[in-house]
Order: structure tokens, then sequence, then C-alpha cells
């Protein structure tokens, strides 16, 4: 029954861009079988953390992470392609960095402004169940909930202004309004805004867009 | 003096054979310059000289009530931060648009058209071809009416779309403020409403236009529930300063004025009981702020300008019911323990966790059902009397149940159709920029938390 989990198949997959077939074959053993009903998601973290150290991957758990989140969203839709398989190469897209950037500037000013009473992991969690709340697809918000709880890792994918890169910067402005409050929210974003519209980066300048 | 003879026709109008008193005048006019004129001796010039007198004085009266909407617009956008000034300005500016069609289309003949039955009038919906006399009342009477509907736009300042707000606004304006007004003012084209029957008072509407108006404020508070950050993670409130106390004050001042129209304007005539019921008026405001203050002071606390101009005008309306019947003396107890009881509620509403940005609910209900309780108490002549306090308290039951209840199902069903709040993106740009597309101010709003007029 195992065999036929499309999650332990997203699993071997990720797992196979890190490791040899056989520790890919091994690590994919530590994958726990999800109860009916329940969500692949559960217990990633845990899993990420458990092959890491396993494997000598530590430091790349959020990478990891986010390649299974990956995995299990193209499984919906066509089959994963064969291991080594390049995927054709785009343009680099930008707003991944600028959402990042003002997703963590928010996040930097709460711990700021908060001190000793900032806590990450709950920051993240509001975050991630204000994205929850918003109108993005499905894979857009596992995407962005992913990343989240992995803020070290990448951005990955599209997250154009006044779309998905838009929602993902308002439900983080949603977190920042509740932990310091509508008015000093509404301070930080300015000041973040004025300052990356300033930064070195001719990429995060275009941060305005994204309000 | 011709008094009796110009008041041919039955208006049941409490004091109307005594003396020249609400609609009394204005009703009499109205039968010899138009409807039972054939009937009725000419009038002389002294007679056209008063009926003209109180014509003028009546839309004057009316144009200071017009001027309130001036005094909310200025107060709940004081209150307000100033990325939703614009948005609170429209939506007082509309309820007078909207609502001055939809009352004249529907809510006068509700109100005031014939009643026979008690409940509601049948009779002068989209009045026209009438003569010359019948607009005056119309004129004031839609004046009060936005009023009331004005009185939910603070209430849920900041987060309510704009087109589910209007549609709210004009089913208050054509339907809720004129089925209670039936009720208690009905009649003015015959029959008369069943609170009225029963010798309800209400003079200038303490219940039919500040309590309906502050049950409505309260369910639409409910529906939309609070500002975002309003309350924090674990519960508090936190305080949102409005960004601009000079125009709390300037429309507290303004309401307060516009006051004199209110209440003295619901004479319907140029009367020497004007003087009485201006004073009380005056009396009612001022002890409205003392007891405000003083209820801030017992409490240990600073006295916040806010909530002192909340309490004059929580006293206003405390006595808008009674300052006819009252001597001044009652007046004044009647706006201070509004005032007072405007701060206890506020606090109460805060615990409650509900987020009334301007206070309308503890201003409007809490002084309006004190006030109609009190017009009972302290009716000059007739001071306590238990059997007029019971009337009141149905008066006021009526307006809870019916105010509320009706506008809470109302919000319910706009929520259905067209989400009452805004979106969280919305709250974040501000709604002058997401719902008009337009800054309150410019020079400082264009950096702030929305991309900006210059993107597109």
């Amino acid at each position: 029954m195992a065999d036929h989990d499309p999650a332990l198949d997203a699993v071997r997959w990720a797992l196979g861009s890190y490791l040899d077939p056989h520790d890919a074959q091994q690590a994919a053993a530590l994958w726990q079988p999800m109860a009916p009903g329940q969500s692949s998601l559960v217990g990633l973290s845990r899993f990420c953390r458990n092959v890491a150290q396993r494997f000598n991957l530590q430091g790349r758990e959020a990478e990891l992470h986010l390649h299974i989140i990956r995995a299990l969203q193209r499984q919906k839709t066509a089959p994963l392609p064969e291991l080594g398989t390049a995927q054709p190469a785009g343009p680099p897209d930008q707003s991944g960095p600028v959402v990042r950037a003002l997703v963590l500037a928010m996040q930097a000013h709460a711990s700021e402004a908060l001190g000793q009473q900032f806590d990450a992991v709950a920051w993240r969690r509001s975050a991630v169940r204000h994205v929850a709340g918003t109108r993005l697809s499905a894979v857009v918000k596992a995407q962005a909930e992913a990343w989240l709880m992995w803020p070290e890792a990448p951005l990955e994918g599209l997250w154009p202004a006044r779309g998905a890169g838009t929602r993902l910067v308002n439900a983080a402005y949603v977190a920042l309004a509740e932990w310091l409050g509508p008015v000093e929210a509404d301070a930080c974003l300015t000041r973040i805004v004025r300052e990356l519209e300033r930064s070195e980066d001719v990429a995060l300048r275009a941060a305005r867009m994204y309000l | 003096m011709g008094l009796r003879v110009r008041l041919g026709v039955n208006w049941g109008v409490e004091g109307c054979s005594k003396r020249r008193s609400k609609w009394c005048v204005l009703a009499g006019g109205m039968a010899w310059m138009g409807h039972a004129g054939a009937q009725q001796a000419a009038p002389t010039d002294v007679q056209h000289l008063q009926a003209a007198v109180d014509m003028l004085w009546l839309v004057a009266a009316g144009a200071l009530v017009f001027f309130m909407q001036a005094g909310f617009a200025f107060l709940e956008s004081g209150m307000a931060r100033a990325k939703n000034t614009g948005n609170v300005i429209m939506k007082n500016y509309c309820d007078m648009c909207f609502g001055a069609v939809a009352f004249w289309l529907v809510g006068y003949g509700l109100m005031f058209g014939s009643n026979h039955t008690g409940w509601l009038g049948t009779s002068a919906f989209a009045l026209h071809g009438v003569p010359e006399s019948e607009y005056g009342p119309l004129f004031f009477q839609m004046m009060f009416a936005a009023t009331s509907a004005t009185i939910v736009s603070g209430a849920i300042a900041e987060r309510t779309r704009f087109s589910a707000y209007i549609i709210g606004s004009v089913i208050i304006t054509g339907l809720i403020y004129p089925v209670y007004g039936a009720w208690a003012w009905g009649g003015l084209y015959g029959g008369q409403g069943w609170l009225k029957q029963m010798g309800f008072i209400d003079f200038a509407g303490s219940s039919v236009v500040h309590a309906i108006g502050g049950w409505a404020a309260l369910a639409a508070v409910l529906t939309v529930g609070p500002r975002l950050g309003r309350y924090g993670p674990d519960g508090r409130p936190r305080q949102i300063l409005g960004h601009n106390l000079t125009l709390v004050a300037l429309g507290a001042f303004i309401l307060w004025i516009g006051w004199f129209g209110f209440n003295a304007g619901s004479t319907g005539a140029a009367t020497v009981g004007l003087g009485k019921i201006a004073l009380n008026t005056h009396l009612g405001g001022a002890a409205g702020a003392l007891g405000a203050m003083a209820a801030m002071a017992m409490t240990g606390r600073r006295l916040l300008m806010t909530a002192t101009l909340n309490g004059s005008i929580a006293g206003l309306v405390g006595v808008t019911a009674g300052c006819h019947v009252m001597e001044p003396v009652f007046a004044l107890l009647t706006g201070a323990v509004a005032g007072a009881m405007s701060v206890a509620a506020a606090d109460l509403l805060e615990r409650w966790r509900i987020d009334d940005v301007v206070g309308a609910v503890s201003v409007h209900v809490v002084g309006g059902v004190w006030g109609t309780l009190a017009a009972g108490l302290f009716r000059s002549g007739d001071l306590f009397s238990l059997h007029q306090l019971g009337v009141q308290a149905l008066g006021v039951l009526a307006a809870a149940v019916w105010g509320f209840g009706a506008s809470l199902l109302m919000y319910w069903l706009i929520d259905k159709v067209v989400p009452m709040r805004a979106s969280t993106l919305d709250e974040q740009r501000g709604l002058d920029f997401t719902e008009h597309y337009e800054l309150g101010y410019p020079e400082f709003q264009q950096d702030a938390v929305h991309r900006g007029k210059h993107h597109g």
C-alpha cells in the first residue's frame, strides 16, 4: 500500500536530487505514510530534519522541504519527470526576492519592536494562518506556507505584483498588524518600502509595486 | 388667536389644542392653504404672515439639521486614520444624497402617510403635485432620516465596503427608520402610530432618530467585526487614534449648532416655546460634557477630549426626547446622566471587543434610551409618572427590537450579496485609495502603505 502512496513517490523523487539511489531508498523508508484524509504536509518538517541528520544534509532541510512540496504539487497535474531531466530555464524572475525581502523585513521589525516577547515560530504560524485566508490557489498557498515555515530558503515560484506577491505581502502585513497594532504596522511597512526603494539591489527598488 | 380656526383638521398631535407645538401650526397651515381651504374662512394677512414665518423657521431649521451632516463628517473623519478620511466623508455625503431620494420615494409615505392601522403609513409616497405647504415637513424630515442613517457610518469606519454601506443606508432611510417613526410620530395624513396613541413622548427623536440609528450601528459593527489589529493576539484592546482631533472638535461644534435646528425645528412652527427648547437643548449638551468629565475624573482617568465631546453629544441626544416638556433643571440632569453613561458604555463595549470607531453606540443608543425614559420621568406637571415611564419603556423596547433586529437581518443579507467587510488588502492600503482612488492627504499619503497613484 505504501508503494502506491503518491506522497512517497514525491518524497523519493525529491530525495533523488540529493542522495544516491541507495541512500534515497533508505531515506524514503523513514517516511511515515499518512492516515487516510490527513495532509501530506503533516510531519514533513520532522521528516526533513530526520533525513538531514542521518544523511549529512544539515543546513539543507528547508531546501529539501520545499523540493518535496513542489514535487507534491507537480504530481497533481502531471507525472513527475525522470530524475536528472533538466527543466527549461526561463528568464530570472525577480518577484520572489522582492516579496521575500518585504516579508522578512516585516518579521525583523516585529522582532525588533517586541524584543524578548517575539516568538519567531508563533510569528510564522500567524503569517501562515493569514496566507490560508487569502484568495491564492492551493498550490501557491502551499508554496507560501512552506517558505514561511523555512524563511531561510529562497522563495521560489512566481510572486507577481497585484497577484500572489501582493497577497503574500498583505498576509504578512495582517500578521504584523495583529502583533504590533495597525498604526505601528503601517509605519513599519512604510519605512520598509522606503528603505527597499533606496536599496543597492535594483530589483528590490520595485517593492512599492507589491503593496 | 386664530390658531384654532387654522387647525381645522385634527392632526392628532400632542398639545395641539393647548398650544402650538410639533407640526400643529404647520398642519394647520396645510389645512387652510390646501386641503381644507375651501371649507374655511379666507385667511387673514396675519395668518398668511404666521404661516410664512412658520415655514421660514422650518426650512431654516431643516438647513441646520442638514449642516449636522457636516458635523458628523468632520467628527467621524477626524476619528479615523488619515488613509480612510475620504471614505468617511463620502459615506456621510452619500447618506444624504441616496437618503434624500429614498425618503422622498418611500420613507416619508411609510412614516407620515395615512396611518389607520397604527403600524405604517400608506400614502404620500414620492410626494408631488400637492399644496406647497406640504413640502416643508418633507424637507425637514428628510434631514432627520439622513441623520439616523449616518450614525452607522462612523461606527463601522475604516473596514467596510462602500457599496455595502450605501445599500444599508438606503434601507435604513427608506424602511427601518420610517417604520419606527410611523409608530411614534406617524399619521400626519390621518390616523396615528400605535406608540403615539399610547402617549409616547419623543419630541425630536431620542429614540426615533438616535436610538434607531445607534441600534443599526451596533448591528453593523457586529456584522463587520473589529478593524485589523484592534485587539491583540491576547485579546487586549489597542487604541487606534484618530488622525485629527481638531476636526473632531469642529464636528462636535457643528453638531451642537445643528441640534438647535433639530430640536427647536421640531415644533414645526415659530412659537414662543422655541426659547425653552433651545435652552434645554443647550443645557443638555453642556451637562453631557460635564457628566462625561465627572465620570472620567471619578474613575481616576485623564479628561479625554474625545470622550468629553461624545459626552456632550450624548447629552444632546438625551435631551432631544423631552426638551419641550422638561424644566431646565431636568434637562441639565438628563444631559449629565447621558454624558456619564456614554463613558461607562464605551468602556463596556471595549470590554466586549465591539469596535465602534466613534462611539456611536455609546452615544446614540445609550443617550437615546436614557433620554426617552427621562422624558417620561421629568415631564413638567407629571413628574415621575410610572404610567408614562411604562409607555416610554415600551417605546424604548420597540426601538431596540425593531432597530437592532431589522438592521441585523439587513446587514446579514447584505453581507451574503456584497461582503460588508473590506479585504485585508483594502484595509492595508486604506479605503480612500481602494474605494475612491483619491487620497485625503496626498502630500503624506502618497508614500504610505499602498502602491501610490503614480503606479496606477
